[in-house]
């Protein structure tokens, strides 16, 4: 289709005659300018902000090689690419602009500073089928032409571009997005536009994005380009995968998502030598059915951004014939040692992990398709540290109701606080830790960051009964704020049903061990971990019988008594006492505390499980 | 002679030490020397160390004898006008040692004070945490360079004293360095507020930069010492005592604002120390902080009345008073 408006777009008539309040400010990359920019709020602010909220932070985290191409997509009147290029001089700057009005007065910035490494191309940049260009060699070769400095081949090359059908907001100057929105806000508009793919012939190594409702496309054509920085803002959702798959580059990036604070995809440049995935660590209950389930119900997301390991008793089942009922599917690996419970074999796995990512699953648990890898992006696009879905328990008709999606039936978390947040075509919210705490043990609904567990020195410790999953949550989730929660996918987990006495001994059993970490890494919060535990006492106390009861809150007590020598700090002060309902316990806590009081105790914390 | 001797120590921090590493040997100011004294590191470390070619780096091995006592070696060696410090796990922005240098030619200071960028734990970036003292100097200070003959040079320099002592946020003339016999206090740890209070308080001419110079960041990756519960964090109390003492023979010491604000961030580091311990070691420390403050020199008894209803302050003085009020 032949053009004429769009390439090389002469410069308005008022860019002539500047006054000073044709310019704005700008102070970015160590650089104090003042811009030509168009003389609209929305405009002059959106650029300006975006400058100094993702650009110029972006760019102080991350290490440009000396030089390289670098593209601007949406370059708007240069804010980005013209101090970019001011603090860069040996990169090559390509800047795409499609709107002429901001084309004109980006290509008069670059002018008036004399960027001969910048070159502005007033086109959009596309991704979909009807953007290839039909004569791909002869964009290739132009563009290679424009590479070597020849002005005169922008001509030509818009004259061998499809044009392609935009929508441009008629509030938000500048505001561009691909096809024909017909809300009253929009105007359509025809552009020549670039196949992303194309720009792969460009050689670079940084992506600027502006590019509205595109993101996903330009990055997935530029998936083989061997690009080192990618910073950004998107306004719809990137896949993480697109940005943390193997590629040619680093791919460090800051993408931003627009509307929030909250999200931002981000990858740093060093993952402390591990790969930029999920490895799922699987316990068998060995109970074949029940475990072959599991793992098939993980296996049927058909991602491939996760590993599960499953680690497995050799007199349980071979590794061979596990592989072979899987057909050898190449995310399944089979680590075999002798069965100790799920405590160990999470260890186990765990240690066998080089993933970023991880996560502990039990046999007999049933994950909706897809939960863990939602959870992985979710995880990539918070940096959070532990992230979670939504999971229930079930009794033998479990399986099914999973079938039949119970799933959708599932209530919001008691522990949910705030709002709930778009992200891709879900919705998260947040999820109070201390309320969390309070929950039984589910380990297996979460994914945790590999660097934060092992900074923190968090492992399942091997207690031999329920005590190693509440001690591990507790370790897991009591310094940090907020859990985030993904709506849409659910974990089901099959009811632990443990007797009343095996439920008070780890409930004695975690709390011994997490006074005794809490003194050694000199832990300040204990309120919420004291009224997890009371929760705790006040619902097993009634089930116990009365000698059972007695033993058991006399333990309590005492360690709680020596807890608050120890400690030493506020929260172990009689007040919380009153949070546990029994007067029993008190009169044990009163007792031992009387006991006590003079000694200088130390912090070993032994006592007899009751 | 180079502008600007950049100093980096490493122990063992690994593949993590290239982006310490890259960042500086990519600036786009290309008129500086990089040090970096390798604290006795293990085999993956040294042998990045050696695969590191670029002419404007040198690297020194030495047994390991802490931070203080490396960068002081560092120090020794440098042959800048300038010199700086990076921590191996940060950077520095590739437009750093440029707007350092534009500073240093408009302003000549014998410091310079930059702020910085944080990136958290999650890997969001923020402003680093004394980015609001900053602000407060540069809307005082709008020319941003103070000489000891200004009138409100001390008022500027109480100020700075409350910004985040550590090392990457300044840039010390050498000259200055070995005029005013200033070095870090080896073999201790924690010690940064002794070389922030004494070349803050000797430095006759301080510049403030505008643009973030450094990007610090939290990570889980590797323990870092600031995050240690161990009885590393004793070291604070020794260095609060080498501080306090040296700060009370300046001329400075006469300025109640100023001696004030040296007291305070001082017992706000050792009360950071003892709430970071394992609980088995806190009521020692308590113990020997008050010891050690209760043998502080008296001047610092007289406090700014304003700190004691200052929240971020009144505690820890409130605690120093009793304990120096008792002896």
């Amino acid at each position: 289709m032949p053009i004429d408006h769009h390439s090389a777009a002469p410069i308005p008539f008022d860019l002539a005659l500047q006054t000073p309040d044709d310019h704005i400010m700008l102070r970015a990359f160590g650089e104090s300018i003042a811009l030509l920019a168009p003389k609209n709020e929305f405009l002059r602010n959106d650029s300006l902000w975006r400058l100094q909220n993702i650009y110029h932070p972006a760019l102080a985290t991350q290490t440009l090689a000396q030089c390289g191409v670098a593209l601007d997509i949406g370059a708007g009147f240069g804010a980005f690419a013209v101090p970019f290029a001011l603090a860069y001089p040996d990169w090559r700057v390509f800047c795409f602009e499609p709107d002429p009005l901001a084309f004109a007065y980006l290509q008069k910035n670059i002018q008036d500073l004399s960027l001969t490494q910048v070159t502005a191309l007033p086109f959009a940049i596309g991704c979909q089928k009807e953007d290839a260009p039909q004569d791909a060699n002869a964009v290739r070769v132009a563009l290679g032409r424009v590479m070597a400095g020849d002005e005169t081949a922008i001509d030509r090359l818009g004259a061998v571009l499809p044009i392609a059908l935009y929508s441009k907001s008629k509030i938000n100057m500048g505001y561009l997005e691909r096809g024909h929105n017909r809300a009253e806000e929009f105007d359509p508009v025809h552009l020549p536009t670039l196949a992303a793919v194309m720009l792969d012939c460009l050689s670079p190594r940084l992506l600027k994005i502006t590019a509205p409702m595109a993101e996903s496309g330009i990055l997935s054509d530029l998936s083989d380009a061997q690009i080192d920085h990618v910073i950004g803002e998107t306004w719809s959702h990137v896949p993480s995968a697109l940005i943390h798959k193997p590629a040619k580059g680093q791919r460090q990036t800051w993408l931003r998502r627009a509307g929030t604070d909250q999200l931002a995809l981000r990858k740093a440049a060093y993952l402390g030598g591990r790969t930029s995935t999920l490895d799922i660590i699987f316990a068998p209950c060995a109970v074949l059915d029940d475990d072959l389930a599991s793992l098939d119900a993980l296996l049927s997301d058909p991602s491939d951004d996760f590993k599960v390991l499953a680690v497995l008793d050799p007199d349980y089942l071979a590794a061979d014939d596990l592989l072979a009922l899987f057909g050898n599917d190449s995310r399944l690996c089979v680590l075999q040692t002798p069965s100790g419970g799920s405590a160990p074999a999470w260890n186990v796995g765990r240690k066998q992990s080089t993933a970023t990512h991880i996560a502990f699953v039990e046999g007999g648990s049933l994950a909706e398709i897809g939960f863990f890898s939602h959870l992985l992006d979710l995880a990539r696009y918070t940096g959070a540290e532990v992230v979670q879905g939504p999971h229930y328990t079930f009794d033998a008709e479990g399986p099914d109701q999973v079938a039949n999606g119970l799933g959708n039936m599932l209530l919001r978390d008691d522990a949910a606080v705030g709002a709930r947040y778009p992200f891709s075509d879900r919705h998260y919210h947040l999820c109070a830790t201390h309320a969390l705490m309070a929950q039984d043990a589910a380990i297996s609904r979460r994914v945790y960051r590999r660097d934060y567990l092992d900074s923190r020195d968090i492992w399942f410790p091997d207690t031999g009964n329920h005590a190693d999953k509440l001690i591990f949550q507790t370790l897991s989730l009591h310094q940090l704020p907020h859990v985030a929660e993904l709506d849409g996918a659910s974990f089901a987990q099959r009811a632990q049903g443990l007797p009343p006495q095996d439920r008070a001994n780890s409930i004695l059993e975690s709390f011994r061990v997490l006074i005794k970490r809490a003194v050694r890494d000199g832990w300040n919060d204990f309120e919420w971990i004291l009224q997890s535990f009371a929760a705790q006492i006040n619902s097993i106390t009634p089930e116990l019988d009365p000698q059972a009861r007695t033993r058991f809150l006399r333990s309590m007590a005492q360690l709680w008594a020596q807890a608050g020598q120890v400690l030493n700090v506020a929260a172990f002060d009689l007040s919380l006492l009153n949070l546990i309902r029994s007067a029993e316990f008190l009169q044990h806590a009163l007792l031992a505390q009387d006991q006590i009081k003079d000694s200088d105790i130390l912090a070993d914390f032994d006592a007899p499980l009751a | 002679m180079p502008k600007i001797t950049c100093i980096t120590t490493t122990y063992n921090e690994g593949p993590l030490l290239l982006n310490a590493v890259h960042s500086v040997l990519n600036q786009s100011f290309g008129d500086f020397e990089y040090i970096i004294v390798d604290d006795g590191s293990a085999e993956e470390t040294r042998a990045i160390l050696n695969s590191l070619t670029d002419p404007r780096l040198k690297i020194i091995p030495q047994a390991n004898a802490g931070l203080s006592a490396a960068r002081n070696v560092g120090i020794a060696l440098a042959k800048g006008d300038y010199i700086c410090f990076l921590d191996a796990d940060d950077l520095r922005p590739n437009w750093s040692f440029a707007s350092i240098a534009k500073v240093i030619d408009a302003t000549n200071p014998d410091l310079v004070l930059c702020p910085g960028l944080m990136v958290d734990l999650r890997d969001h970036i923020k402003d680093f945490y004394d980015a609001p003292i900053f602000a407060q100097i540069a809307q005082r200070l709008p020319q941003s360079v103070t000489c000891a003959d200004h009138a409100q040079h001390r008022q500027i320099c109480a100020l700075a004293q409350h910004l985040e002592p550590q090392s990457a946020n300044k840039v010390v003339r050498r000259a200055f360095l070995q005029s005013a016999d200033l070095r870090f206090p080896a073999p201790y740890f924690f010690e940064d507020i002794y070389f922030h209070t004494l070349v803050l308080a000797k430095a006759d001419r301080i510049a403030f930069l505008q643009t973030p110079a450094f990007t610090y960041f939290r990570r889980y990756l590797k323990p870092q010492i600031t995050a240690t519960t161990g009885d590393l964090r004793f070291d604070i109390l020794a260095v609060a005592k080498l501080t306090l003492d040296a700060f009370a023979r300046l001329p400075a010491f006469e300025d109640l604002d100023y001696r004030s604000a040296v007291l305070t961030s001082c017992l706000r580091v050792i009360e950071w120390c003892e709430i970071s311990l394992n609980h088995s070691s806190r009521a020692v420390f308590r113990n020997s902080a008050d010891a050690m403050l209760s043998q502080s020199p008296a001047g610092f008894r007289d406090v700014r009345p304003d700190d004691l209803t200052n929240p971020a302050f009144a505690l820890p003085l409130k605690r120093y008073l009793d304990t120096a009020g008792r002896v």
